[in-house]
């Protein structure tokens, strides 16, 4: 049983908070091809505004916006998107992770192929980084209890 | 047997700490490092992938391989973390 003590200040802080932490984190990603940044940092910023959540309110709430299976689901998600594109690659008829073959898919030319092969995998490596930080800060704070035995 | 690793050890760090006087200066434009790899990487970075930031163009294409990797071993560490610390329902 873990009590929740409200706290009107951190709670509305937070509340404004995270939505820009989020959407931050997001510019970080989608951005990190042409500007510093990149999937590696912007996953930090998304899974530390969820931290963020979870210090604020309590772990019951943050569960029941990210559940552990989703949680699990989106880590493997981002590796699989990774190895995904490298395999389309590899299909289309290039090397693996040769993105400029991605011009046969979308309607860009080669080189641009090889920006839009980035842009994905950096998605995928967000996926995987936001997911493996909740998913270690989750099993630390509820000492690996499921949401049915925290209440 | 403790001597023995210990012998072994000392000695491999010994040959380690000798070869890295043959490594070259820090910074040096001469390097190999710094004559072949890096001027191909800053000359053609723009026409080759259409990307401006150099750092993300060798992290995700030039070593596109190497960063599978690092996201595989991000993952298997957050695996492992789960098999560990998270308790199951009997």
């Amino acid at each position: 049983m873990i009590e929740r003590k409200k706290d009107l200040i951190i709670e509305t802080l937070c509340r404004v908070l995270i939505p820009f932490m989020q959407v931050f984190a997001l510019y970080v990603i989608a951005h990190g091809h042409h500007s510093p940044g990149g999937g590696f940092q912007g996953g930090c910023i998304l899974g530390s505004s969820f931290i963020l959540l979870c210090v604020a309110y309590d772990l019951i709430e943050a569960k029941r916006r990210m559940s552990e299976k989703l949680n699990t689901l989106f880590s493997s998600a981002g590796v699989i998107i990774f190895a995904g594109i490298g395999i389309i690659c590899l299909a289309l008829g290039g090397n693996y992770l040769d993105y400029g073959w991605l011009s046969k898919l979308f309607p860009v030319t080669p080189v641009d192929g090889r920006s839009l092969g980035i842009l994905g995998i950096e998605i995928g490596v967000g996926f995987t980084v936001m997911a493996v930080m909740i998913s270690i800060f989750l099993d630390l704070a509820s000492k690996g209890k499921h949401e049915e035995e925290l209440k | 047997m403790k001597i023995f690793s210990f012998i072994i050890v000392s000695v491999t760090g010994l040959l380690l700490i000798l070869a890295t006087t043959d490594m070259p200066e820090w910074g040096n434009p001469f390097s190999p490092a710094s004559t072949h790899v890096s001027p191909r990487y800053i000359e053609n970075t723009v026409e080759e992938t259409a990307v401006p930031n150099m750092v993300t163009s060798v992290l995700a294409d030039y070593r596109g391989y190497d960063t599978l990797g690092e996201t595989t071993v991000i993952f298997t560490a957050g695996v492992c973390c789960v098999l560990l610390l998270r308790r199951y329902r009997q």
